[in-house]
């Protein structure tokens, strides 16, 4: 038996147990960090070859499913911020509707591919190099900084979002801010996302720890609740405008993908978060080198075929 | 009256020949010299590759060719360059007139293969593959080459010298050979044409024609996909969703024990 599967929108046959596997790993992923695992799954499908626009709209399709199993095992651990994850959802959907725009802008001056793929390096780079010497920086602390009962300062970040209208609590994140603050951050992460292509998770999730001062473990559990809905406007989307879903695909990789997304959550909760954002960050420089040596070294054909990420 | 009655006949007379003209002209239509194993070749479920035989005869010492090739598809393609030192997609372009597939066999080296035909092989495609879009300061040749690249690196370009065993017996010689068909062929109405060539000069060509087609669930989903669009996303968001919640809840009630 050749355990093969023909995948009638990818127009192409791929090994079942291949994309279970894949799906999984991706899911434990999700799981674990609260990320879509887009940035990782749409270039793994590209290299099995599905081609790269059903690669990458299957890949929201399958999301959905993860994001689903993921918020569902977050929720019953009580760590869904709902409100929070509104707010940021709505800045989220302007966000990608303005970074669709500007994308059409770069693409018609020539210069969409340069910024797209430094955006991508500088961010990937910026992330997680400040998440890997903070979560390394805060570990070291805590073995030693536990006798000394030192006034925090207050710093000027912290002063400015102070300063702004409508304060108000947000009770699962433990946080007292201006309604603005996520909606500008959603606004901002939702330009992005669209300028590189994917969900987003990667860029929320820090966003949420160091600039909304949100618990890690609250942070996980609402990043996926926006992603599932991020991902089903883009699953009906690319349905009905491009017909780039392949569902037999989706459904392999979600059945993969759900299992581990519940492995991943519970080992989030046996991590410390400090422990959990190390592991996200060194992911997340594991892609940027993997983007940067992409940048540097000749392609094997010079042409390929349009779309994905 | 013999005027009315003879004038359903005319017409009768005149379909008939209307219909004898644009019937096929058997020069190049299928032929009993060239047999084409199998010639329908059904994407299923659980289709992968496909092999198709193919055989004939050609008169002997000539040169043997066979060609397939499918349905042409414009293809959108970025081109990729190297800008500060960097590489990155630095323009884009359709391609029309390229075959889906394309591939080519010839027998072993012989007298009657030293020449060529310039129409043999991927010269013939460069004639009519056209780019139109960002092409790049050197040459078209250098697109067509990646063009072929790219399509070999799928399975779906490909020349095969000595491809074809030769038998000679008698007058003739006796030809086989076989293509394999990738797992993205896409359906369509394929041609082989079994060319018999001297010197560079065609003596003899035949034809047969090969059907791939999409059946059971596959066809079933692509129609849903192609003419239900937006039925079909949803249906796609909910079995995602059912199936993420069905998950969770048998996690969860498992982990509750």
């Amino acid at each position: 038996m050749s355990w093969s599967v023909y995948l009638p929108i990818a127009g192409n046959s791929v090994n079942i147990i291949l994309l279970l596997g894949l799906g999984g790993a991706v899911g434990f992923l999700s799981g674990l960090f609260g990320v879509g695992g887009g940035f990782l799954m749409t270039p793994l499908l590209i290299m099995v070859g599905i081609p790269p626009v059903v690669a990458a709209a299957s890949d929201s399709n399958q999301i959905v499913a993860a994001s689903t199993s993921a918020t569902y095992a977050h929720y019953k651990m009580g760590n869904v911020d709902f409100k929070m994850g509104f707010i940021l959802l709505i800045g989220g959907v302007v966000g990608g509707t303005l970074g669709v725009q500007l994308i059409k802008i770069l693409r018609s001056l020539g210069d969409a591919d340069l910024v797209i793929r430094l955006t991508y390096v500088v961010m990937l780079g910026v992330v997680g190099a400040y998440m890997f010497i903070e979560s390394l920086q805060s570990m070291r602390k805590v073995k030693v900084q536990e006798a000394k009962t030192e006034a925090p300062k207050t710093s000027g970040y912290a002063r400015a979002i102070r300063a702004l209208p409508w304060q108000m609590p947000f009770p699962k994140s433990g946080v007292t801010l201006s309604p603005l603050l996520p909606l500008i951050l959603g606004i901002f992460v939702g330009i992005l996302a669209a300028i590189m292509g994917v969900g987003g998770g990667f860029i929320m999730v820090p966003v949420m720890v160091y600039l909304l001062r949100m618990p890690m473990h609250v942070v996980v559990g609402t990043s996926l609740f926006q992603i599932l809905f991020t991902c089903i406007n883009v699953t009906i989307m690319q349905s009905a405008t491009n017909h780039t879903v392949d569902i037999v695909l989706a459904i392999l990789l979600l059945l993969g993908s759900t299992v581990g997304a519940q492995f991943g959550a519970r080992l989030s909760r046996v991590l410390q978060g400090d422990q959990l954002k190390i592991i996200l960050a060194s992911l997340v420089l594991l892609v940027m080198v993997q983007m940067l040596v992409g940048l540097v070294i000749p392609p094997h054909v010079l042409l390929a075929y349009k779309g994905g990420h | 009256m013999r005027t009315s009655s003879a004038f359903p006949w005319m017409i009768i007379s005149t379909a008939l020949m209307l219909v004898a003209l644009n019937a096929p002209s058997h020069a190049m239509a299928a032929s009993q010299d060239i047999h084409v194993v199998p010639n329908k070749v059904h994407i299923s479920a659980l289709f992968r590759k496909a092999t198709v035989s193919v055989s004939g005869n050609i008169p002997k010492n000539a040169c043997a060719t066979v060609e397939l090739d499918g349905p042409a598809q414009d293809a959108h393609l970025v081109r990729k360059g190297r800008r500060g030192g960097l590489w990155m997609t630095v323009g884009e372009m359709t391609v029309h007139g390229a075959p889906s597939v394309y591939m080519w066999l010839s027998s072993p080296n012989s007298a009657a293969c030293e020449n060529p035909p310039t129409s043999a092989g991927y010269e013939s495609l460069k004639k009519s593959i056209e780019f139109k879009g960002d092409l790049p300061k050197q040459s078209v040749a250098t697109v067509f080459d990646q063009f072929v690249k790219l399509k070999e690196a799928q399975g779906l370009y490909g020349v095969f010298p000595k491809g074809l065993k030769v038998v000679e017996s008698g007058d003739h010689a006796s030809v086989e050979g076989h293509f394999t068909l990738p797992e993205s062929i896409v359906p369509g109405h394929y041609r082989v044409v079994l060319s018999a060539t001297n010197n560079g000069k065609i003596v003899e060509r035949e034809s047969a024609d090969l059907f791939v087609d999409m059946t059971g669930i596959p066809a079933l989903l692509r129609t849903l996909a192609f003419h239900h669009a937006v039925w079909y996303g949803l249906a796609a968001v909910i079995i995602a969703i059912l199936t993420g919640y069905i998950m969770g809840l048998l996690f969860t009630s498992k982990s509750a024990h």
